[in-house]
C-alpha cells in the first residue's frame, strides 16, 4: 500500500531479563517468569497459572515460523534500530508496543506482586523506547485488583509520558460494570491518555486443570474464543454507563480481531429496545453509539470486519500486525493487507491503517 | 407479505408447574418453583441463582401479547395456554406468517445447571414424556427438542435413544459443560449414536451445565447494565460448543454428526471462521488433533445457527454459508420478532437473492428437519 503510513496498533515487546534480575525489588524475583527444563520438556512458568509446556510445537515449525516469536533470537524486539528494519520490512512505519508475559501478571492473586513487576516494567518500557518515541508508543501495564494503587499508577504513567495505559481485558472477580471502579474512570479520563485492554490479559488461569490445552482443540479454543471474551468489557463498559458517565475516556481493545463488532453493537441495540423493560441503568444514546463515539479495536486478518464497514464505520477499526506473534500478519502484512481491504474506500483504508491509531496514540502521519 | 413458506427454527414452549407433581418425591423439593425474596417475586431453577419475574420498568402492548403474560400476573415467564395449547398456537403462527416450528421447551432454561444427575434425568424424562403427548401429534407442524442432560454421559445416550424411539428430531444439550467441555473424549460414543440416529445436536444459549461451585443466592441481572449481559453475551456461548467440537475433531472423526446452535445469532459467526481458520494455517505447530479441512469447512458440512434479527449475518452470508443459516422468531419471547416477523424478514432481506432467502427462512429448516413444506406456504 504505497503512499499509506502504516501503524501497527498491536506488536509486542519480550520483556528484558534483567527486567527479572536486576528491576524487580528483590523479594519478587524468584515468583517472576521463567522458562524451565525437566526430564527433557521445556517449561513457561507464570505465577498464577499452571505451567505450560513449550517445546511440543517446536517439530513442526517452519522456516517462516522461526522467523516469528523472536524465536533464537535473543535481541527479543528490544533493539530499536533492527526492529525498524524488520517493520519496515513489513511495511509498518510505527507501533503500539505491548509486552509478553507483562500481560500475564493478573493471573497472580497478589496485589503487591502484580505492581512489584509492573512499575519497573514501566520504567523500563517507556525510558527504553524514548529515543524513538514518534515511531513506538509503549503501552503501560496497571494492575487493578487494588484500584487505589491502580489509579496512583494511572498518575504516574501520564507524568511519565505514556499515552496510553491498559488494564486487565477481565477482571472475573470484580467486572467492570461495578460502581468500585468509578474512580479509576475518572482517573483515565483525567489524565488524557487512552485506555487499552488486550485480549487474553485476564486474571484467572485459562487452563488450570490442563484440560485440552495441547490437545482436544484446547489451544485454538482458547486463542479465538479468548478474542471474543472482550466482548464483556466492552459490554460492561457501555451497559453499565461508564461511557456515558465519562465522555472523555477512549478505549482500544487490542488483539480481539473485530469481525464480531457489527454483531455485537447490533444485537445491543436491538436487545436495548426489545429488553426495554429489564434495561438498567436506562442510557440516552443506543449502545453502539456510545462505542463509536469512545471505542476502538485493533486486528489483523479479519475480512468479516471491513465487510461490516457499513455498520460499524472505519473510525473504531485499527490495524495491527501482532509482531512477532505467530498468529500475527508478520512478514506478510502487505500481503494481508491487499488481500482483506479490497473493496474500502481510501479515506477508510487510512484511518484503519494509520489515522485512527495516530489520533489515539498521538503519532505524527509526516513523512511515514 | 411473502410468499415463501416461512418456518420458525427457535421457538419455545412453556411447560405448566402442575407437571412436577409427576416427579419422582425425592427430587420435588429441587423442582423449578416461584419464591418470594425482599418482597419480589422470583423464579428458581436448581443449580442457578433467582430469575426476577417483575421487570422494572413498564411494558407495552406489544409485550403484554408475548410471554403469554396476562393482565394481572406481568411475569416473565408465565404459563398460558399459547405455550402448549396446540390450536391457540397455531392461530398466533398464522398470524406471524409461519407455517412450522422447531420448539425449544421452556426447559431448556431450567434443567442444566442442576448438579444432581439423577434429578436432570428424572426431569428430562418428565419434559421429554409430556411434551410428547402434547406436540406428537403434529409431526408436520412441530419439531420439539428434547432434553438430554450428559452430566452422565451414559444416562444421555440412553435419554436420546429413548427420546428418538419416541419420534423426536432433536437433542438438547446444554451450551456448556464447564467441568468437561465438548472437546473432551467423554462424548464420543454420544455423537456416533447421534450421527447414526440422524438427530441433530441443538445447543440453545443460556443452557449452560454445573459449574461446580453453588449458585449465588443473589438475584440475577441486577448489577448495572447486567440484563444486555446476560441477553447479548449469553449468545456468544455458544462459540464454544461451535469451536470444541471442531477443532476436537468431532466433526472430522463424525462427518454425519449435525449440530445447531439455537438463538445463538449468525453475525459473528463469519468472524469466528475467518479466525479458526486463519489460526489453523498460523498456529499449525499447536494444532492438535491435526484437521484434514479447514475449520470453516467443518461448519459449512455441519454445523448451523438460527438468528431472529441479525441485518450482519445477512451481509455475511456467504462467508458462514448460505445453508448453515436459520431463522427463527423466538416465540413468544421478548427479544424475539413475533408479531411482527414479516416485517423483520422484510427488512433484513432486502436485496437478497430470492434463492439465499428461501433458504434461510425455510428450505435448511425443512432439510434438517423433514419437514414437509412443498406446497405447504
Amino acid at each position: 500500500m504505497a503512499g499509506y503510513t502504516i501503524i501497527s496498533a498491536d506488536s509486542h515487546v519480550a520483556e528484558p531479563p534483567e527486567l527479572y534480575t536486576e528491576l524487580v525489588a528483590p523479594a519478587f524475583r524468584h515468583r517472576t517468569p521463567k522458562i524451565i527444563q525437566e526430564n527433557g520438556a521445556t517449561y513457561r512458568v507464570v505465577e498464577g497459572r499452571k505451567r505450560r509446556r513449550l517445546d511440543l510445537a517446536e517439530a513442526r515449525l517452519t522456516e517462516e515460523d522461526r522467523e516469528k516469536e523472536f524465536r533464537h533470537e535473543e535481541w527479543g524486539g528490544r533493539n530499536l534500530e533492527r526492529r525498524i528494519s524488520e517493520i519496515e520490512r513489513d511495511g509498518v512505519s510505527a507501533e503500539v508496543i505491548y509486552p509478553d508475559y507483562t500481560l500475564w501478571i493478573y493471573s497472580s492473586p497478589d496485589p503487591d506482586y502484580q505492581m512489584a513487576v509492573a512499575q519497573p516494567y514501566n520504567n523500563w518500557v517507556i525510558e527504553h523506547f524514548r529515543p524513538q518515541g514518534d515511531r513506538f508508543a509503549p503501552v503501560g501495564v496497571v494492575p487493578v485488583i487494588d484500584i487505589d494503587r491502580g489509579i496512583e499508577e494511572i498518575k504516574r504513567l501520564a507524568a511519565l509520558g505514556f499515552k496510553v495505559a491498559s488494564i486487565p481485558a477481565l477482571v472475573s472477580r470484580l467486572p467492570y460494570n461495578q460502581p468500585e471502579y468509578e474512580p479509576l474512570w475518572q482517573a483515565i479520563e483525567d489524565s488524557g491518555m487512552a485506555l487499552s485492554l488486550h485480549a487474553r490479559a485476564v486474571d484467572y488461569d485459562p487452563f488450570p486443570d490442563e484440560i485440552g490445552e495441547e490437545e482436544q482443540g484446547g489451544f485454538i479454543k482458547w486463542l479465538v474464543c479468548g478474542m471474543s471474551q472482550v466482548q464483556e468489557p466492552i459490554t460492561d463498559l457501555i451497559c453499565s454507563g461508564v461511557l456515558e458517565r465519562h465522555p472523555g475516556i477512549r478505549f482500544v481493545v487490542a488483539e480481539c480481531g473485530a469481525g464480531w463488532l457489527a454483531w455485537l453493537l447490533y444485537a445491543l441495540d436491538e436487545q436495548a429496545e426489545k429488553k426495554h423493560m429489564w434495561i438498567r441503568p436506562t442510557l440516552e444514546m443506543r449502545p453502539s453509539e456510545y462505542f463509536k463515539r469512545q471505542g476502538g479495536l485493533t486486528f489483523g486478518d479479519d475480512l468479516p470486519a471491513l465487510l461490516n464497514i457499513s455498520l460499524t464505520g472505519a473510525d473504531v477499526l485499527l490495524w495491527g500486525s501482532d509482531y512477532p506473534h505467530d498468529e500475527g500478519t508478520f512478514p506478510n502484512s502487505q500481503e494481508v493487507i491487499e488481500r482483506t481491504f479490497g473493496d474500502l474506500s481510501e479515506s477508510d483504508k487510512r484511518k484503519i491503517v494509520g489515522e485512527n491509531a495516530a489520533r489515539i496514540y498521538g503519532f505524527s502521519l509526516n513523512g511515514g | 407479505m411473502s410468499e415463501l413458506a416461512i418456518i420458525s427454527a427457535d421457538s419455545h414452549s412453556n411447560e405448566p408447574e402442575e407437571i412436577y407433581d409427576r416427579l419422582p418425591a425425592e427430587y420435588r423439593a429441587r423442582a423449578p418453583h416461584e419464591e418470594v425474596i425482599d418482597g419480589k417475586r422470583y423464579l428458581m431453577y436448581d443449580g442457578q441463582s433467582p430469575s426476577a419475574m417483575e421487570a422494572p420498568h413498564p411494558l407495552n402492548e406489544d409485550d403484554m401479547r408475548r410471554y403469554w403474560r396476562d393482565g394481572e400476573a406481568l411475569g416473565r415467564v408465565q404459563h398460558r395456554e399459547g405455550g402448549t395449547h396446540i390450536p391457540t398456537r397455531l392461530a398466533d403462527q398464522k398470524e406471524d406468517g409461519v407455517v412450522a416450528e422447531v420448539v425449544y421447551p421452556q426447559a431448556v432454561f431450567k434443567i442444566f445447571a442442576s448438579p444432581d444427575p439423577g434429578y436432570q434425568l428424572a426431569l428430562a424424562q418428565l419434559y421429554n414424556d409430556w411434551h410428547h403427548e402434547i406436540f406428537g401429534g403434529h409431526p408436520d407442524k412441530f419439531v420439539v427438542s428434547a432434553q438430554i442432560p450428559v452430566i452422565d454421559i451414559q444416562d444421555g445416550i440412553d435419554e436420546a435413544k429413548r427420546a428418538a424411539g419416541l419420534g423426536y428430531r432433536s437433542f438438547s444439550l446444554p451450551v456448556s459443560m464447564p467441568l468437561v467441555p465438548y472437546n473432551m473424549p467423554d462424548y464420543e460414543q454420544f455423537w456416533a449414536n447421534a450421527a447414526e440416529l440422524g438427530v441433530p445436536v441443538a445447543f440453545h444459549v443460556f443452557s449452560g451445565g454445573p459449574s461446580g461451585k453453588p449458585p449465588s443466592r443473589e438475584p440475577r441481572m441486577t448489577s448495572p447494565g447486567s440484563d444486555q449481559l446476560g441477553q447479548v453475551l449469553g449468545m456468544t456461548e455458544a462459540m464454544y460448543p461451535m469451536v470444541q467440537l471442531i477443532a476436537g475433531g468431532a466433526c472430522a472423526r463424525h462427518p454425519n454428526l449435525k449440530f445447531v446452535l439455537a438463538e445463538a445469532g449468525i453475525g459473528w459467526i463469519p468472524w469466528l471462521l475467518v479466525q479458526m481458520d486463519d489460526n489453523h494455517h498460523r498456529r499449525h505447530m499447536w494444532e492438535v488433533p491435526q484437521l484434514e479441512m479447514l475449520p470453516s469447512e467443518y461448519f459449512k458440512r455441519q454445523g448451523y445457527s438460527t438468528f431472529s434479527d441479525d441485518i450482519v449475518g445477512i451481509i455475511t452470508r456467504e462467508i458462514a454459508g448460505v445453508e448453515s443459516l436459520m431463522w427463527g422468531s423466538d416465540y413468544p419471547h421478548d427479544e424475539g420478532t413475533f408479531p411482527h416477523s414479516q416485517e423483520v424478514i422484510e427488512r433484513m432481506f432486502e436485496g437478497v437473492p430470492e434463492e439465499d432467502k428461501a433458504k434461510i427462512v425455510c428450505e435448511n429448516a425443512a432439510k434438517l428437519y423433514g419437514f414437509p413444506v412443498n406446497g405447504n406456504g
